[in-house]
């Protein structure tokens, strides 16, 4: 089972890194979203956990890129407070495609519950 | 009508009279006396004329006489020369004859009016003769003659009968001249005859007038020759007067012979020749004498008529430039005449105008007009006419001189129906002369049993009206008005023009002025008031600021000094703007300042401006009450300052989260890497707890942010108060209460249900901590009317939470919001508590507010979005119109979320329109290709799967050009979905949640549109 994760946050990425790898997961990260479509095209990995808010491209974007290329890929949005105006930019994730969205801070077992969900229905 | 020139007018036309009767008179004599000049000259000169003409009648018969007197002499000398051809010697001694009669042919050639000579021997008979012929020489000879000649003793010549010749049967006049011897003895007669065919001829040479006659006759009257009448020779002219008389009496002269059968008068000169016997007379026609004269007459004649035409012409030209300069000095003192009737009748317009300007009272002023005209045109009646609003009547207004005041009031009928009438829907001033014959209008009843015949109306025309007023004076009298009558009526109707317009215009001012939305005054050039709006007196009446005229006349200048004095902030600043406007001619001045009045400090904006008052400058004052426009600044300020907090605040919890996320994250896994109750452990769960702590005040902040992930619903408030009640009853201390106040209806919001009731909590105990000695805590919750300051078409609810605490100041209260900003004591409070308040309203699409007086407490109140379920909502007229337009059309609801789909379809179900539904913008694209028509497509923007609103309705334009759409979202600005989009096109947007009536208006505005 292979897990990206899309972070610009080493720390963020080194973490969950470390809590996947625990759990038993094959991960790799990538620092944005172009790096992370490269990557999904190499290694087809079977989950995208994505930051939303990220330098180069936005995490809405990348996401919109990643379900018009693999409608099956599942994917799980997290932001730490990212906001369109009124509405959460989760709930904007969320209509463009994420299967699933996470508030930062959260533990790392509710994301590993999340990416179970997802892995086992898919 | 009467002419009131009249008397000047026949004196200047007599002094006219006059003087053409002398200039006649002078003409007559000039004409007279160059006329007798003419006549006198003219006979004098026709006698001069005769004169001349009977001298030369003389003169020519003294010439003609002289000349026959030479021609007889040389007949006598040839005669006697004859005579003497035949003797040779003594008698017997006679020579041949033959040679003798050579002799006597050569003689008679010697004169041509000589035909034949003849020497006779004393008895008779021919002895020698020019002729072969001889005895036609005798044949000429009477024997008296022939006797005479032989028995005379005279020696001269002797002149016979003129008589025909027998043989040639010319007339000849046969001459005789006996021949003696010296003792005296007759020896031989020579005889001769003589042609009067020649002597005529030689008359005729002469150059004589046309129409003269030459005659020559003996002295007793035989004619001899007659020139040009032939017919006369041989015939007696003694009975005639030149033979009768004048040759008797002189031997020569000239006479006037009456008019003979010809009809002329002759003038005729004649000469007696004595020694022959003869006389020879010329006669001259008087007519041709007086030829030249009859020219010279006419010539005279013209002259004298040139003359008289001349002085008939400058008599006229004089008579007209006598009668031009007596018009002119007529018209000069008729001028002066009318001149002083104008004057009193322009005393009486004076008079009226000033009475005019300085009444307010129209009804006196209408009667006062009505008696001037009466007055000044001598009618006997006057009235001033309405046209009443029914258009059917005119009613009489004003009315002098009638017997009965009841004619006020009284309604005559408009158009022909009455003179008045007539007059008001010309539009013209109307004079009828006699009533009794006036075709135009109706001679009213009233009229006749008054006995009035003439009468002028004139309308009252105002500026841009249609007449309606008119004046009417009458008289009893048949044409008693004259023009100027008319023209003194017209300018009264024009004075009660300008009265009527001035007061239109005064009312317009007023309304203006009224229409103000500030406090209005003008001020004369020494700062007095002297105009105030409505706005000014109520102002002046609500605050007790009572004057008589609301400051009318009062000085401004010297209200502010007052003021000034008493320490009143910026009134300085008022009285030297007023006083840079009104002396140095500053354009204009605005300031704003605070003001305490009755309900509370107002903030005003103060303009002042330059006004000409005729030639002063003065100064237009407005103070417009702008508390509102200040306080809405001051909301807008503090919203872009927390806007900004907001910010800062949002990206620190946001960076915040990050590195919590990274220590909860390593403390979990952690912690499962060590054991319970060691002493790791332990300080693990420390970390593990302050990254807690600081994750709920990253929750805070973000929620003061705005950037909470928020999930709206219906909220029920009055559930929602007894919630919050039952959590707290046991919680708050007991000298507080907790009150509900009941709404009269369910209030239904559209918020976040969880942060809603945070929300709440929150201000419970914000409320709580402000009273420390007790009081009352008190929820409510109302229905806003959809007129409130709120731009959206939904209403709102408003939750008030009230205390009867300590209140605050307004420093406090300006900053409430702010985050990290709290009065209570270190460890009390975050200080983020109101702060997330405000931003859980704002996020929710609605507001929140504070009121608060120290010392009587504090009311907070939020408006948030009002559900579209509220009952009150479901009612309004709008919706029913709106409703009627859309019912029977078909849309298409492209809506991935079921709660928000089963909503927006039963509203349309509602509004009676047909719905088909859509889960996503692939799902909608494959409806639009269909054949099924649409009226209306309804979608949201974010939407699962690769088409999104913007791509649906870039796609439905292509499909279907005009097809109406409306997008729906919950984000107030998808702008960056939009550029994602590529869309450029404008598409209304629905903000979520809407309520009902926004749906409905907004499909109506898209609707119209299209249309």
């Amino acid at each position: 089972m292979k897990v990206l994760i899309v972070d610009d946050d080493p720390l963020i990425g080194e973490m969950l890194v470390t809590a996947f790898d625990l759990a038993g997961y094959s991960v790799m990260v990538a620092k944005n979203g172009d790096v992370a479509l490269d990557r999904i095209k190499q290694s087809k990995p079977d989950i995208v956990v994505t930051d939303i808010i990220m330098p180069t491209r936005e995490g809405i974007e990348t996401i919109r890129e990643i379900r018009r290329l693999f409608a099956d890929l599942p994917i799980i949005a997290i932001s730490g407070g990212g906001m369109l105006d009124a509405v959460s930019l989760l709930d904007v994730a969320e209509k463009f495609g994420a299967n699933a969205t996470l508030t930062k801070p959260f533990l790392p077992q509710q994301l590993l519950e999340k990416v179970r969900e997802l892995t086992r229905a898919g | 009508m009467n002419e009131p020139g009249q008397g000047s007018d026949g004196a200047f036309a007599s002094v006219v009279r006059r003087f053409r009767l002398k200039l006649s008179a002078i003409a007559a004599l000039i004409i007279l006396a160059v006329a007798t000049h003419v006549i006198l000259e003219l006979l004098r000169e026709r006698d001069h004329q005769l004169d001349e003409g009977h001298r030369q009648a003389r003169a020519l018969s003294q010439s003609l006489a002289e000349q026959t007197g030479r021609l007889f002499s040389g007949i006598e000398v040839m005669l006697d020369l004859a005579g003497h051809l035949p003797a040779h010697g003594p008698v017997g001694t006679e020579r041949q004859s033959d040679q003798v009669q050579t002799e006597l042919r050569d003689l008679t050639r010697l004169l041509p009016e000589v035909r034949e000579i003849a020497v006779l021997s004393p008895d008779g008979a021919v002895l020698h003769a020019s002729t072969a012929y001889p005895n036609a020489v005798l044949n000429a000879f009477d024997g008296a003659h022939l006797r005479a000649a032989i028995n005379g003793s005279a020696t001269g010549l002797k002149l016979g009968e003129p008589a025909e010749n027998r043989l040639s049967g010319d007339f000849v006049l046969p001459v005789s001249k006996p021949i003696r011897d010296q003792d005296g003895t007759l020896r031989y007669i020579a005889v001769a005859l003589i042609d009067t065919d020649s002597l005529r001829d030689t008359f005729a040479a002469m150059p004589l007038r046309e129409g003269s006659a030459v005659l020559l006759a003996r002295s007793d009257g035989v004619v001899i020759v007659r020139q040009p009448d032939n017919s006369t020779s041989g015939t007696s002219f003694a009975g005639r007067p030149l033979f009768s008389s004048y040759l008797a009496s002189a031997p020569r002269g000239s006479f006037v012979s009456p008019a003979q059968s010809d009809g002329e008068v002759r003038v005729v000169g004649y000469q007696l020749l004595a020694d022959f016997d003869l006389a020879l007379a010329v006669a001259l026609h008087r007519s041709e004498l007086l030829a030249s004269w009859r020219e010279a007459a006419f010539l005279d004649s013209v002259f004298a008529l040139i003359v008289v035409v001349a002085v008939l012409f400058g008599g006229r030209i004089l008579l007209q430039g006598f009668a031009r300069e007596v018009r002119l000095r007529e018209a000069a003192v008729t001028a002066g005449a009318q001149a002083d009737r104008q004057a009193v009748r322009q005393q009486v317009v004076a008079g009226l105008g000033q009475y005019a300007f300085e009444t307010g009272d129209h009804e006196e002023f209408f009667e006062r007009v009505a008696e001037a005209i009466s007055r000044a045109t001598g009618g006997d009646f006057a009235t001033l006419v309405r046209a009443e609003s029914s258009g059917e009547h005119v009613r009489v207004l004003a009315a002098a001189g009638w017997p009965d005041p009841g004619i006020v009031g009284f309604l005559l009928p408009a158009g022909p129906g009455s003179h008045t009438g007539f007059t008001i829907e010309t539009g013209q001033t109307v004079v009828a002369g006699d009533y009794e014959t006036e075709a135009r209008f109706t001679w009213h009843k009233v009229l006749r049993d008054h006995g009035v015949h003439s009468g002028i109306a004139v309308p009252v025309l105002q500026t841009g009206r249609q007449p309606n007023v008119c004046l009417h004076v009458l008289s009893t009298r048949k044409n008693a008005f004259s023009d100027d009558d008319i023209h003194f009526m017209e300018s009264i109707a024009h004075l009660l023009a300008v009265r009527l317009d001035r007061r239109v215009q005064h009312s317009l001012r007023d309304a203006a002025l009224d229409s103000v939305p500030g406090l209005l005054c003008v001020v004369d050039g020494d700062g007095r008031i002297i105009l105030v709006n409505e706005q000014w007196r109520a102002h002046a009446r609500d605050n007790g600021l009572d004057h008589p005229e609301f400051g009318l006349g009062t000085s401004y200048l010297d209200v502010c000094k007052a003021a000034m004095r008493s320490g009143v902030p910026d009134a300085e600043r008022i009285h030297d703007g007023m006083i840079s406007v009104l002396r140095t001619g500053a354009r204009s001045f605005e300031f704003e300042y605070r003001c305490e009045t009755r309900d509370g400090p107002h903030w005003f904006q103060c303009f002042v401006s330059p006004v000409d008052l005729d030639g002063e400058t003065g100064a237009l004052v407005t103070h417009i009450d702008i508390t509102v426009r200040k306080s809405m600044e001051s909301q807008l300020r503090e919203a872009h300052r927390m806007e900004a907090l907001g910010q800062l605040t949002g990206g620190i919890a946001h960076d915040f989260n990050n590195l919590l996320t990274v220590i909860v994250g390593n403390s979990e896994m952690l912690a499962d890497r060590i054991p319970d109750g060691t002493i790791d452990r332990r300080m693990l769960d420390g970390v593990r707890q302050a990254a807690d702590r600081g994750a709920e005040l990253t929750d805070r902040l973000l929620s003061y942010a705005r950037r909470q992930r928020l999930d709206p619903g219906v909220v029920d408030l009055t559930e929602l108060f007894g919630e919050i009640t039952g959590l707290l009853a046991r919680t708050l201390r007991e000298d507080i209460t907790l009150e509900v106040d009941a709404a009269n209806e369910r209030c239904l919001a559209y918020a976040d249900p969880t942060r809603l009731h945070t929300a709440l909590m929150n201000l419970v105990f914000n409320a709580r901590d402000a009273m420390p000695n007790g009081g009352t805590i008190k929820l409510s919750c109302e229905l806003l009317p959809l007129t409130a300051n709120h731009e959206a078409a939904a209403p709102f609810v408003r939750i008030t939470v009230a205390d009867t605490g300590e209140g605050m100041s307004e420093e406090v209260a300006r900053r409430a919001f702010e985050p990290f900003f709290t009065t209570k004591s270190v460890g009390k409070g975050t200080g983020l508590g109101l702060s997330m308040v405000h931003g859980f309203a704002i996020q929710s699409g609605g507001q929140v507010r504070i009121e608060s007086t120290p010392g009587k407490g504090t009311r907070v109140s939020i408006d948030i979005p009002a559900s579209a379920d509220n009952p009150s909502e479901l009612k309004g007229d709008t919706l029913e119109y709106i409703g009627d337009r859309l019912r029977g059309m078909t849309a298409l609801v492209v809506e991935d979320d079921d709660r928000v789909l089963d909503y927006i379809r039963l509203l349309l179900d509602d509004f009676g329109l047909a719905v088909c539904e859509a889960r996503d913008g692939t799902e909608a694209l494959r409806i639009l290709s269909s054949h099924v028509d649409f009226d209306i497509v309804l979608s949201d923007v974010i939407m699962p799967g690769e088409v999104s609103g913007y791509d649906l309705a870039t796609a439905a334009h292509k499909l279907r050009p005009g097809l109406p759409m409306i997008l729906m979202s919950g984000y107030a600005d998808p702008g960056m979905i939009e550029k994602l989009s590529g869309f450029d096109r404008e598409i209304p947007l629905l903000r979520k949640p809407f309520t009902r009536r926004a749906l409905a208006a907004t499909m109506a505005s898209v609707l119209r549109d299209r249309a």
